[in-house]
């Protein structure tokens, strides 16, 4: 059966403009964990629920292709999963018994390229991009104008993704796109 | 334009964080029993020092936690950040007192 094209809220816009290039993501599944991550009994839950394991460092963030694993903060992970997000839910409050929920329409998430895109980020973002500071695989929850943001590093050349809330998508990416005139 | 540590993520922005008031005040366990008098000093009443100050952080666009931290009121030196089941890092000078 085809998945439906579900919406998101900037509907697949883009950027394209000297140095830079922004794309929203199609629609994304999310799914919010909380547990103690440093118990076996989270780490069996992971392994068979994604193929995955519950070692992450703070601000860091590790892929297996199927689904993407976000640390949050001691207590909480965020994953982006090509499985169902309610079944991956329902099956983690019953193995692990704390709190997991979908949350994909919660935000969407723009992909960022180009050799301006550090330059952009800082524009609104008063957390240090630099290539030493922040790394493949790193990722940070932090501001970008009024917006939370969740920012993460996919590539050397560079790939940011910025994941932001619903509500403020259109606020994030027009703040891009006028940004992107003059950086 | 400053700089805080974050126990669970590090050095970060100060616009990234919100200050909740004063630190390691109790919830009254009694409450049936207490006066108005008593109620008013839990709710209203706080020390506002000048100088050395133990009050609560949020990492609003971070991590989302909450910690406290050790601060001067004059200066805005962050002498230490902590979480909240930390003890309590010593006041600068006072030979150890927490
Ligand atoms: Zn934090």
């Amino acid at each position: 059966m085809d998945n439906p094209v579900i919406a998101t809220p900037l509907n697949a816009a883009k950027i394209d403009t000297d140095g830079l290039t922004v794309a929203e993501l199609g629609h994304t599944s999310k799914v919010n964990l909380r547990g103690d991550f440093s118990s076996s009994t989270v780490n069996n839950a992971l392994t068979t629920l994604l193929g995955m394991e519950s070692t992450l460092a703070p601000n860091a963030f590790v892929s297996n292709g199927a689904s993407t694993l976000f640390w949050l903060g001691p207590n909480e992970r965020l994953i982006y999963t090509d499985s169902d997000p309610e079944t991956i839910a329902s099956q983690w409050r019953d193995q692990v018994g704390t709190g997991a929920v979908d949350v994909s329409d919660y935000s969407t998430v723009l992909r960022l390229s180009g050799p301006k895109v550090r330059d952009v980020i800082v524009s609104g973002a008063p957390f240090d991009v630099h290539p030493d500071e922040f790394k493949v695989g790193q990722c940070a929850q932090t501001r970008f104008g009024n917006a939370s943001i969740l920012l993460s590093n996919h590539a050397e050349t560079p790939v940011f993704q910025m994941q932001v809330r619903w509500s403020f998508a259109e606020y994030a990416f027009e703040y891009i796109k006028r940004v992107a005139n003059y950086v | 334009m400053f700089i805080i540590n974050c126990p669970y993520c590090g050095d970060r922005d100060q616009t990234e964080f919100s200050c909740h008031g004063e630190a390691h005040i109790p919830r009254p366990t009694e409450t049936a029993k207490m006066t108005d008098d008593e109620w008013g000093e839990y709710v209203f009443f706080r020390t506002n020092p000048k100088g050395y100050h133990r009050e609560r952080w949020l990492h609003d666009h971070g991590c989302r936690r909450w910690f406290n931290a050790l601060r001067h009121t004059v200066t805005d030196e962050f002498v230490a950040t902590y979480k909240i089941e930390d003890p309590r890092p010593p006041i600068p000078g006072e030979g150890g007192r927490s």
